[in-house]
């Protein structure tokens, strides 16, 4: 116990004199980094961020944005190593409330941001969703000419095959909505329910991995009708390719903004964020992106031309729900340990 | 073996082993000790104890995965020595402009993207397909054929990324078999498949052994291909791993979940190099 | 009846070659017509053709940087896991260790681990030593999974001749360097060479520790690939894909024409 106080003393002292030191040179604590970094899932998604968000952030500070890929576990590498590689990153919403669980998250300066103008759901005190997906009905339109499953109770009953995420987020939910379980009402989720519910189609169902592969499946036409995300069927029935999709009883997802616990330049990071979710920014995302905002003050900006594509818009925010977050963080590991078995 | 060790042999195999120091010390530092790291995590991670290994043993969904993936494994190395080693026997005799044409068969589909390859294989099999094409112009089918998922996409698709893996190595033993050995067999009055099991195949065998030994595990740790091409049945160790490890940012559990596979493997590879006298340089008889 | 199944053999066995370099080369007839495809989604055959996707590749410039990128780490990859996967190959095939059975175990065990494992262990242990800036890291963690690969094509090429050939050298007063320079290296060199060519190759297509360890600058093509594709699927990575061939047979072409002019062994060295 000694030990210990003198240690802490002599680290105290050293402490001091540093202080002291940069107490003479206050420039150099306040300066701020040349650089941000910012870890983000790449490609098209990286391509708007850079337009909407890098770009103006970086006229506005002087500070270079520069990315990484937004690879989950090191997120948690870096938090232990207390060594940061990344300033802030964009997560998926499911596992930034996760890290966040596990204590991996700053938590962010609420002030900066209008909480009230946030949709319900979206604005977490370690994060904060940044746009909206859809998990919905899709379909090949060269298969399936007429009668194109309204909800998931008729997609259950398609004829020909289905395609669903081989993953339990998201198609647990789609499940019980499948076997009559309002939307309003999946909470928690009854698991049980959930797979006698997969039991009727896993013979007449091929489980995807990914959501390239989802499009892809569909576009040929090796499923009639599949589960996939909004951003992407978009471009390729835009595009010309024979899909087409629904918002009706949707599953709405989302990106989130946030910083890793104890990263060093967290009020840059801070100011980015801001400037991410303010309501001009969400509204120039929303307009390269199919996935709508989260701040209801950027929708009144987007284009109407654009809004029906968007999940968020007025028209068809109603028709889904939002995933619970809070849910997966909780029991995402039992629940997949189970769907993984189920599925073998 | 070491009776007739002379002096210099002594020194010499004495300078040989010194070669050792360098990479096991680099494997120390960048494999061994990062692997330790991961491995204390199994026992300790969320709380110390066995609760991992407990759960890896009980009746999830693991054990079953873990044998999917030794089974997967070596269907695909029975496949690819199976059709790697009529190739590489072939490919082991040709010389010039012959040669390098079998080199850029081989060596070419290396260079694409695993990802790549294994859409490309999704362009073949799916229903509307070029395969299912093909099969019902020729009138060998009358409706189209479900390849996806399946086991024969699945095997098809890693059979083709590992084959090079199984050729390369063979043709490389083969071309320094003697093939006037076969000719001295002939004479001696052995016939033609006689001598081939008798001389040439024993004289490849370092090369099948490395082949598989390359093919099984790399085969163990496979990702993308196994996941779009396969079903549910296919899940493989490595997908689980990384579910556990990147989406639930369980590491305590993918840690016991590599142990298993590794211990697993290792276990196979020693049993491999007792039955074959040493598989791929494992121990020193020759 | 043995002439006969020889015969039959004769003429078989070149056809069965044939049709499996054609198995080999299959995904590359697809891919290649793809990357000329007017859609912007994969479809096969493609229903019009456009040179888009490649305009699409040059003015991203992001592309040519992951393929430099891809080189300059798996070129020292190749040549690192070479050097330390011969003489390991060397130590266990001919120093007469007791535990070499063990030795060769530890040496192939990266082979066995799936990448995000070892990805995890070395990520933290990279920040530490500060590699994580540079190509280093990255190079140094696909050697660790190079290595094995060259040691068992070097182990089989060390066990298909006997040490007594090296033995008669140091016998005769060459020394070491000599010995291994004019003895063992002309003999085990398809092992080297085709070891190397699969570290080159493994480096080349990975994916996870690249993930980890490589940052904004140092990004190689999979990453971006798979950057690319965790969006959306378009025709820009059969694009990719198809200049990656293009280059491919030009190295190996212009490797082939070297070879002729210096009247030196082809790749797989002794006749």
């Amino acid at each position: 116990m000694a030990k210990h106080s003198s240690l802490s003393r002599r680290t105290l002292l050293k402490g001091a004199a540093v202080g002291t030191a940069v107490a003479g040179f206050p420039a150099i604590l306040k300066a701020a980094p040349s650089q941000l970094v910012i870890a983000t899932g790449g490609g098209k998604l990286e391509e708007a961020y850079a337009k909407v968000h890098f770009a103006p952030y970086s006229t506005k500070t002087g500070i270079k944005i520069v990315t990484a890929p937004n690879t989950n576990a090191k997120l948690k590498a870096m938090v232990e190593a207390k060594n940061y590689e990344w300033d802030l990153c964009q997560l998926p919403a499911e596992f930034a409330a996760h890290a966040a669980k596990q204590g991996l998250l700053e938590p962010l300066d609420w002030g900066q941001m209008d909480r009230a103008k946030m949709l319900t759901g979206t604005a977490h005190e370690h994060f904060v969703m940044s746009d909206v997906a859809a998990y919905h009905i899709a379909w090949n339109t060269k298969n399936v000419k007429s009668g194109a499953p309204k909800d998931w109770a008729e997609f259950w009953k398609a004829s020909g095959r289905r395609g669903l995420w081989k993953r339990p987020f998201q198609t647990m939910e789609v499940a019980l909505m499948a076997d009559g379980v309002a939307k309003d009402k999946l909470y928690p989720l009854d698991v049980e329910r959930a797979f006698k519910s997969l039991d009727k189609i896993k013979a007449s169902t091929l489980f995807w991995n990914t959501g390239a592969q989802s499009a892809q499946i569909l576009i040929d036409g090796e499923v009639e009708v599949s589960a996939t995300w909004n951003g992407r069927v978009h471009d390729p029935k835009i595009g010309g390719a024979p899909v087409d999709y629904h918002f009706n009883q949707s599953l709405f997802v989302s990106d989130a903004w946030a910083i890793p616990k104890g990263a060093p330049n967290k009020k840059e990071a801070m100011e980015f964020i801001a400037l991410a979710m303010s309501a001009p920014n969400q509204a120039a995302f929303s307009t390269i992106i199919p996935y709508g905002p989260t701040n209801t003050a950027a929708m009144p900006l987007i284009d109407p031309k654009v809004a029906p594509a968007l999940p968020s818009s007025a028209e068809n925010y109603p028709k889904g729900t939002f995933l619970d977050v809070t849910y997966w963080a909780d029991n995402g590991d039992r629940v997949a340990e189970q769907f993984n078995k189920w599925i073998l | 073996m070491t009776e007739r060790a002379s002096g210099e042999a002594w020194t010499m195999s004495r300078g040989y082993a010194r070669l050792l120091a360098l990479p096991l010390l680099f494997l120390a530092v960048f494999f061994a000790w990062p692997l330790l790291r991961v491995i204390v995590r199994g026992f300790v991670d969320p709380s110390p104890g066995l609760a991992n290994y407990i759960r890896v043993f009980g009746d999830g969904p693991y054990l079953k995965v873990l044998w999917n993936t030794v089974e997967t494994a070596a269907v695909v190395t029975v496949l690819c020595l199976a059709i790697a080693y009529p190739v590489a026997y072939v490919a082991a005799r040709l010389r010039g402009a012959w040669l390098h044409l079998a080199a850029a068969a081989v060596l070419i589909p290396m260079w694409t993207s695993v990802v790549i390859r294994s859409y490309a294989w999704m362009v073949v099999f799916q229903r509307q397909g070029v395969l299912n094409d093909a099969l019902l112009a020729l009138g060998l089918t009358d409706t189209p054929i479900r390849f996806l998922p399946g086991s024969i996409a699945v095997h098809v698709g890693m059979v083709h990324i590992m084959l090079p893996f199984m050729i390369l190595p063979l043709i490389a033993n083969m071309r320094a078999i003697d093939r006037t050995l076969l000719s001295a067999a002939a004479i001696l009055g052995a016939n033609p498949a006689m001598a081939f099991l008798k001389v040439f195949l024993p004289l490849s065998l370092p090369g099948i052994n490395a082949g598989v030994a390359l093919v099984f595990m790399t085969s163990l740790g496979f990702f993308v291909t196994p996941a779009l091409l396969g079903g549910p049945r296919h899940m493989l160790a490595a997908v689980l791993i990384e579910q556990q490890a990147n989406q639930l940012l369980n590491w305590g559990m993918a840690s016991a979940l590599a142990t298993t596979l590794l211990v697993l493997t290792l276990a196979i590879y020693v049993f491999y190099a007792r039955i074959t006298g040493g598989a791929a340089g494992a121990g020193a008889g020759r | 009846m043995g002439e006969l199944v020889s015969r039959l053999a004769r003429v078989m066995l070149p056809g069965l070659a044939l049709l499996i370099a054609a198995f080999l080369v299959l995904p590359a007839l697809i891919v290649v017509p793809l990357s000329f495809s007017n859609q912007t989604y994969l479809s096969f055959p493609p229903p019009g053709w456009s040179l888009k996707w490649y305009e699409a590749m040059t003015t991203d410039l992001a592309w040519p940087q992951a393929a430099v990128n891809s080189f300059f780490i798996g070129v020292p990859t190749a040549l690192l896991s070479s050097i330390l996967g011969t003489m390991a190959a060397l130590a266990v095939a001919r120093g007469r260790i007791a535990w070499a059975a063990t030795a060769s175990a530890v040496i192939v065990a990266p082979m066995l681990l799936p990448h995000i494992i070892m990805a995890i262990g070395l990520y933290p242990v990279m920040l530490d030593l500060g590699l994580l800036r540079g190509y280093l890291g990255v190079i140094v963690s696909h050697t660790v999974v190079a290595m094995p690969l060259v040691f068992i094509t070097v182990s089989a090429s060390l066990r298909t001749y006997p040490e007594t050939l090296e033995m008669a050298a140091m016998t005769c007063g060459a020394s070491p360097w000599p010995t291994f320079r004019y003895v063992t290296l002309p003999m085990i060199r398809p092992g080297v060479m085709v070891g190397a060519v699969l570290a080159f190759a493994t480096s080349f297509d990975e994916l996870m520790l690249s993930l980890f360890l490589t940052g904004p600058g140092t990004r190689t093509l999979p990453r971006l690939i798979w950057e690319q594709m965790n969006m959306f699927l378009t025709p820009t990575i059969a694009a990719v894909a198809t200049l990656i061939f293009a280059f491919s047979l030009l190295l190996l072409g212009l490797v082939a024409l070297l070879q002729n002019r210096a009247g030196a062994n082809p790749s797989f060295a002794r006749e």
